[in-house]
């Protein structure tokens, strides 16, 4: 079922890929949640007999873990931590010190108590999946924030001549390759990897995945979200599974690694977020945590060993997001000075992530005219190879790939972890890579970049130089500053001929037109304007910093070449 | 994994020059080796003559034309194609790899994809050095093999030849393609060493040819071991200066494949690049040397390309501002050198 265009032009609305919620991977998996668990236990109990599991080594492991664990309790407790863990941790212990009484370790005794603590991390991670509360959500974004934000714009002295009644669709734009996608989706499994730059993000994927017609999607969410109790009753409800950073012994990240393993071998899809955090400095992302990737290549070459004819295959999809407005720009780019700058940044007060903010920026956001557009990338599988219509990967000519001989040695599929650590890496070059050309310029990233460089140039300083200058002596002619934009505009152009990048439909105006709306639109919700006009028309900042951040969107294009 | 069987599975050498030749006869010590050499004449010259480019053919190296037969029988391939013709090879062997295929080459050189109007105007165009690729780059861009690694080291072709011993770096992110290599090189004269800096590896074994085209410059003059010293040391710098700009880590510049490499070339008759310079200090064309020798001196096209990355980056760059003023502006190598060599100063050690 193709998508359909609807009455308003421009929007375009997906059908459901499976119309039935009790048909979706997610749900098949999580209604058997007791089952998956016992799945995990088990591989993960497997999987230490495999690597070697002697009584010994085990005790080290659990010895270990405990040794963390404790640390963890005494100097990091959590209000979301169960009140039994100590206790628990107590009686491990004490087993642990019984099953090498003998001076020698009890193996199986000792395979017990590891049981034990791989169960408890197991039930710990596993999320789940009710029909009804995602329902409930549903309605709540969707429905919610369309009634919210039709409310805000009928008032009548905003409203302009002409104006109807807006869809939350009309606001958020789904482009790239949707459909592709779409058809992937049924023929295996989808793993979602967006850039990160705002803790709402999560938020909107969630309704863009909804909004595409997708089944729900799996992802990590930090265990400290799950304190929050109606934040709790949901994440626990959508399918999320508990990640806590906290805990990096062996035993938790192995139990981890085999869970989304599972999962993905079961065939539910993923949204994992590659930069791990949100992008401090407001660029796109250049390294990525390859953790669950590196799953993803081992998930992929079981799926081959359990049926060599016929496998499930795994897919990437890189995703990036373009907005005029980071909510918690001012935030992050002084975290982002304050690490790289050290001593030379003397770091100016900033208050942030208020309730209250953030239901002012979400109210910004919906009032203004300004929308969110999410460019699917190319799906690609877990070695980069272009995927056609029917999900076979296919290499440069054309031809059809059997993944299978990405894992061959000598002619047999076998378990390489090196391997598999260099295919991660490699994989997660092909996302950055892709990121970059599916990102989508807007006018108010190209005036931000614009105006930032055209002060380093003119101004001849470096980087922490001009952070020093105060924002009434940073005076930009428009002549020149129009002159500068009106250059990189047409390399940008030129870029998207290429394919290295792509534009949004605001930079398809005159250059005195992108000027004024970049202006307009950048950074709508600040108080202190990135970039404004003073009464001569010359283009001025009130935060050069806010600036910077979203400067930087527009960072490895080398595009301060062509100023 | 050593197993028996490695023995008796045929590597694949694509590239008949005098280099390749030389890898083949190591090869075949341990294993058969399928030798691919384009041209028929050469073939048939091999198998008739059972000596090529001054070698003595190990008999256990087959000859073939064919890319598909090779790459059908070998699991683990060696291209050894100057950078000129890699891409073009890669195209020819592309369609017949699978995944499961192991790359390992031996070139030590760059690939640019330019327009045809930047072709014409390379004298001046700015480059920027994210367009420019090494072979393991090209590898990955044309085919669907994964598995890649390169050899690099002081590896002068007509010592090896002679049986002397020698030593090189594999350099590789998979473990598995430099054991791989080891195993099909094993030898008591031949010591490999592995790096998993891949681009740092390549690019040391490029990028010192400009050093070496320049060492065999200050020879030909006559101008003294201390000013060749001189020469060197302070290239060597900016050559990792350079390679920075592409990214690339500074350790491997400090092994085998880097002033190992180095030292080899930059003093050594036997070294090509050398040679050139050498023999331009002496007084002939470019043009005339280029025509006249056998095969393909890599540090001339290093030189300019280095050229063109240094234009894009606005920085100074002055040994390869000057070899390339001599090269290909026609400016008096006295007067390079002279340049070169006075008015200077600054820190000793600064890029450890």
């Amino acid at each position: 079922m193709a998508a359909k265009k609807s009455k308003d032009k421009d929007t375009v609305e997906y059908p459901r890929v499976i119309p039935d919620e009790h048909d979706w991977p997610i749900y098949k998996i999580s209604s058997r949640r007791e089952q998956l668990i016992e799945e995990v236990i088990a591989e993960t109990m497997e999987h230490y007999t495999q690597q070697g599991g002697e009584g010994e080594r085990n005790f080290t492991r659990i010895a270990d873990a405990y040794y963390q664990e404790r640390v963890r309790m005494k100097d990091n407790p959590w209000k979301v931590d169960r009140r039994d863990e100590p206790a628990f941790w107590r009686r491990i212990k004490l087993a642990l010190q019984r099953s090498a009484e003998g001076g020698t370790v009890d193996e199986k005794a000792v395979e017990k108590i590891l049981h034990q603590v791989v169960d408890r991390y197991t039930n710990e991670i596993a999320g789940d999946f009710r029909i009804r509360t995602y329902r409930f959500a549903r309605w709540a974004t969707n429905f919610g924030f369309t009634r919210l934000f039709n409310a805000i714009r009928l008032r009548p002295f905003r409203r302009k001549k002409g104006e109807k009644r807006m869809k939350l669709t009309e606001k958020m734009q789904l482009t790239g390759y949707t459909e592709e996608i779409r058809a992937l989706s049924k023929k295996g499994v989808v793993i979602l990897v967006p850039t990160h730059f705002s803790n709402l993000d999560s938020i909107v994927i969630g309704w863009a995945i909804e909004a595409l017609g997708l089944p729900a999607f799996t992802y990590g969410a930090g265990i400290n979200l799950f304190g929050h109790p109606i934040l709790s009753y949901f994440m626990a409800r959508l399918g999320a599974f508990r990640l806590d950073r906290r805990k990096k012994n062996e035993i938790y990240l192995t139990n981890l690694k085999l869970y989304t393993e599972i999962v993905l071998r079961k065939g539910g899809h993923m949204l994992f977020f590659p930069g791990g955090t949100r992008s401090r400095s407001g660029s796109i992302e250049t390294k990525l945590k390859l953790g669950l990737l590196g799953t993803a290549i081992e998930a992929q070459r079981k799926l081959i060993l359990e049926d060599p004819e016929n496998y499930r295959r795994i897919y990437v999809v890189p995703l990036v997001m373009s907005y005029n407005t980071t909510l918690e720009a001012t935030a992050l780019i002084n975290q982002f000075l304050k690490k790289e700058g050290k001593e030379r940044y003397i770091l100016v007060k900033d208050d942030f992530r208020s309730t209250r903010k953030t239901i002012k920026y979400i109210f910004n956001f919906l009032r203004s005219r300004s929308s969110m557009v999410f460019s699917f990338g190319k799906p690609m599988d877990l070695f980069g190879n272009e995927v056609n219509g029917e999900g076979i990967s296919l290499d440069k000519q054309g031809r059809v790939i059997d993944l299978a001989d990405y894992y061959q040695s000598n002619g047999e599929i076998v378990r390489d972890s090196q391997r598999s650590y260099a295919y991660t890496r490699l994989l997660g070059e092909r996302i950055l890579a892709s990121y970059y050309r599916e990102n989508i310029v807007f006018s108010s990233h190209l005036v931000a970049f614009t105006a930032f460089q055209f002060l380093l140039q003119t101004q001849q300083k470096d980087l922490y130089g001009l952070l020093t200058v105060a924002e009434e002596d940073l005076v930009m002619p428009y002549d020149d500053f129009a002159a500068s934009v009106e250059r990189l505009h047409l390399r940008l152009r030129e870029m998207e001929l290429q394919g290295k990048v792509r534009l949004g439909e605001d930079m398809r105006h005159s250059i005195p037109n992108i000027v004024r709306h970049g202006i307009e639109y950048l950074g709508t919700y600040h108080l202190k304007k990135p970039l404004t006009f003073d009464k001569a028309g010359n283009v001025i900042t009130e935060d050069l910093r806010v600036l910077y951040f979203y400067h930087n969107r527009l960072n490895g294009y080398d595009l301060e070449k062509y100023l | 994994m050593i197993s028996k069987n490695t023995s008796e599975n045929p590597v694949g050498v694509v590239g008949a020059g005098s280099f390749g030749t030389v890898i083949a006869n190591l090869l075949a010590v341990n294993q058969p080796v399928i030798l691919y050499a384009r041209r028929e004449a050469v073939r048939e010259a091999i198998v008739k003559e059972k000596v090529h480019r001054g070698q003595q053919m190990h008999p256990r190296v087959a000859v073939t034309g064919d890319l598909a037969e090779l790459a059908e029988r070998c699991t683990l391939i060696w291209p050894v194609v100057p950078s000129k013709n890699f891409r073009a090879m890669m195209r020819d062997l592309s369609p017949h790899l699978r995944p499961y295929h192991v790359l390992i080459h031996c070139t030590k050189g760059l690939d640019v994809l330019l327009t045809d109007r930047e072709k014409e105007r390379f004298h001046d165009i700015k480059l920027n050095p994210n367009r420019v690729r090494t072979m393991s780059q090209v590898i990955a861009e044309e085919s669907v093999v994964l598995r890649v690694g390169c050899m690099s080291g002081p590896n002068l072709a007509k010592e090896i030849a002679r049986g002397l011993p020698a030593g090189t770096v594999i350099a590789s992110h998979f473990n598995e393609v430099i054991n791989l290599g080891r195993q099909a090189l094993r030898s008591d004269r031949f010591m490999v060493f592995e790096n998993h800096d891949l681009i740092g590896v390549e690019l040391g074994g490029v990028l010192k040819n400009i050093l070496a085209l320049g060492s065999g410059m200050v020879s030909g003059m006559g101008m003294g071991e201390n000013a060749r010293a001189l020469m060197i040391t302070r290239g060597w710098r900016e050559l990792m200066r350079i390679a920075g700009w592409f990214g690339s880590d500074k350790n491997a510049f400090m092994g085998l494949a880097g002033i190992g490499d180095m030292i080899a070339t930059c003093s050594s008759p036997l070294s090509r690049n050398y040679t050139v310079g050498r023999r331009l200090a002496e007084g002939e064309t470019l043009a005339h040397i280029i025509e006249t020798m056998e095969e393909v001196a890599e540090g001339v096209n290093t030189v300019r390309t280095a050229m063109a990355v240094v234009r894009f980056m606005e920085k100074r760059a002055p040994m390869v501002e000057a070899f390339y003023s001599v090269l290909f502006e026609d400016v008096p190598l006295e007067e390079a050198i002279h340049k070169l060599l006075v008015h200077r100063h600054g820190p000793d050690v600064d890029f450890m």
